[in-house]
């Protein structure tokens, strides 16, 4: 049989039909027709059933070099753009807000979900399933709930970078750094709402005045004074999906020494040595392992830390090298002992608080089903009841491995 | 008929590569949702049946030699019967090569392009299966060796790239509900990984159909581990409730790949991936659906029968689901039932008769088998 290719008829028609899908596709959207939205944040609007959603657009034109518009007197930075609707579900309102805006809304460098706090105590569950099925949103977006409006948050303009779901993201990534806030993404959030016994836990972003810039009166005339500074720190615990209350930045870092996701951070405390100053260390790397246990119906949860630190800073005026800080065994051991007690102390506040709350936010529900499945399974129900009468103990190994590039301090210089 | 002829690899990278290309996005889903921690036991399992395929469809093969499943089936249980399992066989291979394109258009709209229709992408690809199909065998074995590639490399460089996402404690307990849930969890593994079948249509056309069965067993094992990569990557990242909660893990996954604000915003790599799978593996079915209709019908040629068939292809394609949510539902019930009969009692059911029945060639196996 003759090749139905070869015949100059069909090879024509094909010529002229395969343009047609040069034209593209039906969902073309070009670039200059998109709003991108930077961050979308979430408050109770006045009508109890409604939300109110205000989205954050970066506007592309303030961020090309020399395109930024003189700063105005007072009301949002020009390199943003927010704008609110309210409705019964998110998506519904996002579109309202398209009816509003010329440009289609992109949610594909969306970075953070803003949580107003009147709002998460009646639940995030009611608004997070659109951020969950919407194609263009990963996985990846930050979730941060503030104390009081989450608009208010969009409206700052932090003096470094005028632009707050920017502001947002850098801050996450010195999260890593400070270890005083809670790395809240929707993946892990997701995670510890639909686990066994673990209750979420997101980070918490509260804004400050520029206090400096309000004083001066050349600020208040250019419309500086308005601007509020960004603060990430501590963390909002819930309970299911209802926000239970707050943990400060130790006591955060507490919940991430027991987690193990404690990154870096520093350490201070006085030295028992010397003149009662300070000794700061830094921590490098930390690793931990959890082990928990049942007896007579309560709780045994023991922690081992252990991490690596380098010493940074020193007030003190101990002469830590001749202590025989790095090779005296009972030297070593006591200076540990107080390096440990700090750890300990983050840790302690961080179960007290969380005891109070009765939220499992260390996921040591998760442990325990996993050394413990059957017994589990029989304890699930009352777990937070089970979880406030636990009892920790924390085991910890400090290691200094470095003391930077002096070997005395000059501090300890003279006597 | 088809007188291409592939080696022996490209038959068994044409098997391989037929359960792949959609099996990779939607089976971790379902193996985490009902097998939780033990999703990645369910691989395990599941490859007990799948090697009772290899073996009875390669046995088949030496005992019928030059003939397909079609074919074979008329020899062993006579012509009206015969007729009637082939016919079965061949609405088979037909039908789920149409579930194959409704797939790929569903995940084209729900992920990249939510308003063109579906028609549009399903009456595209069948277009491109019939100018494929048109050109026999040799060229769909060389497309799926390319798929087969570009589909490896993806799926480890994506899983080499979401490391840092993994958490090895979602795997922890072991067994803790018993062995129970990953039974339930392992049926729609099964079907996919059960389209190994499709080797009953192509053996006749391999070169050397003696040496076939080592690179079919070898090629359910590779699948298998693939399979298992995939399902491991996805629980470790996403966890034993989550996983099972979202419907492709695999998307949801690589859209998290961030490293070092560089490598990122790589989703593009997917929709090679599934296009790639989705048309090799469509091709297939429609192929051997034409050819099987051929070889039953006893044409001289299966070209003929390319177009109307194709036009029947795109409308059952079309029609036959009417959301994602209703496609999600019969991969886990019916089709594992449906995919039992065709892919593993019917194989097992022509040996069993020919062997009873004595028929075929008996040629005495050498220990130690290829010598070259």
């Amino acid at each position: 049989m003759r090749n139905i290719f070869h015949r100059p008829f069909f090879l024509l028609i094909l010529a002229l039909l395969i343009p047609l899908l040069l034209s593209g596709c039906w969902s073309r959207r070009e670039i200059d027709k998109l709003g991108f939205v930077g961050a979308v944040a979430i408050d109770q609007a006045e009508d109890p059933n409604l939300l109110e959603v205000t989205a954050q657009f970066i506007l592309p034109k303030a961020l090309a070099p020399g395109g930024a518009e003189t700063t105005g007197s007072g009301g949002v930075g020009s390199k943003v753009w927010l704008i609110s609707a309210q409705g019964p579900t998110v998506f519904e309102t996002l579109f309202k807000i398209n009816s509003l805006a010329p440009n289609y809304l992109f949610f594909g460098h969306q970075s953070s979900v803003i949580i107003g706090e009147e709002v998460a105590k009646k639940g995030v569950k009611q608004f997070l399933d659109s951020f969950d099925r919407m194609p263009q949103l990963r996985r990846n977006v930050w979730i941060v709930v503030t104390p009081g409006k989450a608009k208010s948050v969009l409206q700052a303009r932090p003096k470094l970078q005028d632009i707050p779901s920017l502001t947002i993201e850098n801050l996450f990534a010195h999260q890593e750094i400070t270890s005083v806030s809670y790395p809240s993404n929707l993946n892990t959030f997701f995670i510890n709402l639909s686990s066994r016994s673990t209750s979420p836990i997101a980070a918490r972003l509260t804004t400050t005045p520029n206090r400096e810039a309000t004083e001066s009166t050349w600020s208040q005339v250019t419309g500086e004074a308005d601007r509020r500074e960004m603060k990430l720190e501590g963390s909002a615990v819930f309970k299911q999906d209802r926000l239970a209350g707050w943990l400060d930045g130790r006591e955060t870092r507490g919940v991430l020494w027991v987690q193990n996701k404690m990154k870096r951070g520093t350490i201070t405390f006085p030295n028992k040595e010397g003149n009662q100053k300070y000794v700061t260390l830094e921590v490098l790397a930390s690793q931990r392992k959890m082990h928990t246990f049942i007896k007579d119906g309560k709780l045994f949860v023991n922690l081992r830390i252990i991490f690596d630190t380098n010493l940074v800073e020193q007030t003190s005026n101990a002469d830590i090298l001749s202590k025989g800080l790095f090779n005296e065994k009972d030297t070593v051991n006591a200076f540990n002992s107080v390096v440990s007690s700090q750890v300990k102390g983050e840790i302690d506040a961080a179960v007290k608080k969380a005891q109070q709350y009765k939220t499992d936010v260390f996921g040591i529900g998760e442990r325990f089903y996993i050394e413990h499945p059957q017994e589990f399974k029989k304890l699930q129900k009352n777990w937070p009841e089970i979880f406030a009468q636990a009892e920790f103990t924390t085991d910890i190994k400090v290691k200094i491995r470095r003391v930077g590039l002096i070997n005395r301090s000059i501090n300890a210089q003279k006597k | 008929m088809e007188r291409g002829k592939i080696s022996v690899w490209q038959a068994a990278i044409v098997t391989l590569t037929h359960p792949l290309g959609t099996g990779i996005f939607v089976l971790p889903a379902f193996a985490i949702n009902w097998a939780r921690e033990d999703a990645w036991l369910v691989e395990f399992v599941v490859t007990i049946p799948a090697l009772i395929i290899v073996f009875s469809v390669d046995k088949l093969g030496r005992m019928f030699p030059g003939q397909t499943i079609v074919q074979y089936s008329e020899t062993i249980l006579g012509k009206y019967f015969g007729k009637f399992v082939g016919f079965l066989m061949i609405s088979y291979f037909f039908y789920i090569g149409t579930v194959i394109i409704f797939e790929m258009a569903s995940f084209m709209a729900s992920v990249i392009m939510p308003e063109t229709p579906i028609v549009i992408f399903i009456s595209f690809t069948g277009l491109v299966i019939a100018f494929t199909v048109y050109n026999g065998v040799e060229i769909i074995a060389r497309l799926n060796v390319w798929f087969f590639s570009v589909v490896v490399v993806s799926l480890l460089l994506i899983t080499l790239l979401a490391m840092k996402d993994m958490n090895p404690s979602f795997f922890r307990p072991f067994l803790a509900n018993g062995i129970k849930p990953v039974l339930l969890g392992s049926p729609a593994p099964y079907a996919w990984r059960g389209t190994i079948v499709i080797m009953a249509m192509l053996i006749p056309y391999v070169k050397q159909p003696e040496k076939v069965r080592m690179p079919y067993v070898y090629a359910c094992l590779i699948l298998g581990l693939l399979f298992e990569l995939n399902t491991v990557s996805n629980l470790a990242v996403f966890g034993p409730f989550e996983g099972g909660r979202i419907s492709l893990p695999v998307v949801d996954m690589v859209k998290m790949i961030n490293v070092a604000d560089f490598i990122q915003h790589i989703e593009a790599l997917l929709v090679l991936v599934w296009v790639g799978g989705v048309f090799t593996m469509s091709t297939g079915w429609f192929y051997a659906s034409v050819l099987g209709t051929a070889q039953m019908l006893r044409l001289r040629d299966y070209r003929p029968l390319i177009l109307p068939m194709m036009l029947i292809y795109v409308t059952v394609a079309v029609l036959n689901f009417r959301s994602y949510p209703e496609f999600v539902d019969w991969a886990q019930r019916p089709w594992p039932v449906y995919a039992l009969l065709h892919q593993l009692l019917i194989p097992v059911f022509l040996l069993t008769i020919a062997l009873i029945r004595g028929l075929g060639v008996r040629v005495k196996q050498k220990k130690g088998g290829n010598q070259s």
